[in-house]
């Protein structure tokens, strides 16, 4: 994963002063239009997370909204996009960090980013997919750091204020690394064949392809993965070598 | 000591024509604050004008002159900060607070939300100095019911961001707080901290029966000649490190 460079717009970086009283708060705002990697305005509702490093790099977002560097952390997420005249743009946005969490963290650097959570219900209809009842990320599929001028670090007791590009709109642009699944189980069942596999992503769309000799695997079928991963599907006249494809939900336009 | 006193010079004019609107008897006016700090704590001496019984609105309290879009205002809520953030339309907009709750928090709306007097809160600056002098703020509303003690409830660790609502500097000493827990082998005391310019600050702690402070490594204590008090309109937090209730009086 290339190494993304933390940038923590703040411009004009208050003197520190002391939230309650040793708070961190970290004020950020767009005015848009913010867009999705296929050029999209992002949808109103849509999060943007408060990241940590300890070294300055954050290394990035998997697609369960965990870090791809088990040291980095995504601190506070808000899905508060909003739509306006000028496309969707974040609102004034303050992330708190509550003291005794910002006592530990008050050795590295903050950043500001832009997730797209967007997600796919079964006929189609796309929304965002946001936080679940505990606020974890359900499903990220790209994110885009929101740069400023000046790198600066934020510890316990400061008021700073992250700002937005020159162009006024926040944008994503790097997709969540997707590994690639893994048939794990070929199960004939009568006339039908159920495929089990691992290592699904909630940022794609999968399908089973089949034909009957292993270079020749191209003939997509009408399957489609349950909760568990399982493909269940008429066992095909002439394929005999199966293969599971994915393709990103959201691509880049 | 009547608002008109201190009311700043300049703005006289304007301060006259709000008393010519006032029939019931009440002072209003606006309040100069000089300060060269980007975060400033801002007490809240008055109350609402034109409706004295009711609190003065987020709106109101503090001016928009001499203020730059983007400007902020954090007002601190029971362990949640609020958040207001001025548009290039010089309005004060409501924000949205993402902490360690699942929820946000959304600040009440600028003209519905109200500041105690006895309240402080954060006014955050882009633009403190003009050609390296203190841009001046404005404060406003209008005389108020007399507010002379404040009562500070919760348990040991609450914190508190408060300001005399009185036109003139607060003294630390124990006449004014009671109820305070004092610094010990065991306890660590209440605290009371006062932002200064440059980021530093001065920590107020009573023992030995004295509030007091450490100054160049000797500790000040109430009685002490040159000993400090709270400027006039300067906000400051207090934190409670036992149960009981503590009074201020103001």
């Amino acid at each position: 994963m290339k190494r993304l460079m933390t940038m923590l717009g703040v411009a004009g970086m208050a003197v520190a002063s002391f939230a309650a009283v040793d708070d961190t708060l970290i004020s950020f705002s767009t005015s848009g239009p913010d867009k999705y990697a296929d050029g999209t305005d992002v949808l109103a509702g849509e999060v943007y997370a408060l990241v940590w490093s300890a070294d300055g790099q954050f290394d990035g977002i998997k697609a369960d909204g965990t870090t791809v560097d088990p040291a980095d952390k995504v601190v506070l997420v808000s899905g508060v996009a909003k739509q306006g005249a000028n496309g969707t743009y974040c609102p004034p946005l303050l992330f708190q960090v509550d003291a005794a969490l910002a006592e530990t963290l008050k050795d590295g650097q903050y950043a500001v980013y832009l997730l797209d959570t967007r997600v796919t219900a079964a006929d189609g209809a796309v929304a965002v997919g946001g936080v679940d009842e505990n606020g974890a990320l359900k499903a990220v599929n790209s994110y885009g750091a929101v740069s400023g001028d000046t790198k600066a670090a934020a510890g316990a007791g400061t008021i700073a204020k992250a700002t937005t590009t020159a162009v006024g709109g926040a944008s994503v642009a790097t997709f969540v690394e997707v590994e690639a699944p893994v048939i794990t189980a070929i199960k004939p069942n009568g006339t039908k064949i159920t495929i089990s596999t691992s290592g699904l992503s909630p940022v794609v769309d999968y399908k089973v392809v089949t034909g009957a000799k292993p270079g020749e695997v191209a003939t997509e079928l009408d399957a489609k993965a349950d909760a568990n991963g399982d493909f269940t599907f008429e066992k095909p006249v002439n394929g005999a070598f199966f293969k599971v494809i994915g393709v990103r939900k959201f691509e880049a336009k | 000591m009547k608002l008109r006193s201190i009311v700043s010079v300049g703005v006289m004019a304007l301060a006259a024509a709000a008393f010519a609107d006032y029939t019931d008897g009440k002072v209003c006016g606006w309040m100069r604050v000089d300060s060269d700090l980007a975060v400033t704590v801002v007490g809240v001496p008055w109350v609402d004008v034109g409706n004295p019984a009711t609190n003065v609105k987020v709106a109101d309290l503090v001016k928009t002159d001499n203020l730059t879009a983007g400007d902020k205002l954090y007002v601190y809520d029971n362990g949640t900060w609020l958040f207001y953030q001025l548009s290039s339309g010089g309005e004060w907009v409501a924000g949205t607070t993402a902490n360690s709750s699942v929820t946000p928090v959304e600040a009440g709306t600028p003209e519905t939300a109200r500041l105690a007097r006895g309240q402080a809160l954060y006014l955050e600056r882009q633009n403190p100095t003009e050609g390296g002098v203190a841009k001046p703020f404005y404060v406003y509303g209008a005389e108020g019911t007399a507010l002379t003690t404040k009562t500070l409830s919760g348990a040991a660790g609450t914190k508190f961001l408060v300001a005399s609502p009185k036109a003139e500097a607060f003294q630390v000493t124990t006449s004014k707080i009671s109820g305070a827990t004092a610094k010990s082998r065991s306890a660590s005391g209440d605290q009371i901290i006062v932002p200064l310019t440059g980021g530093a600050s001065r920590t107020y702690t009573l023992a030995s029966g004295k509030w007091g402070y450490v100054s160049g490594g000797v500790r000040v204590k109430e009685g002490d000649a040159g000993y400090l008090p709270i400027a006039l309109g300067t906000g400051f937090w207090y934190i409670k490190s036992g149960a009981a209730d503590v009074t201020i009086t103001w």
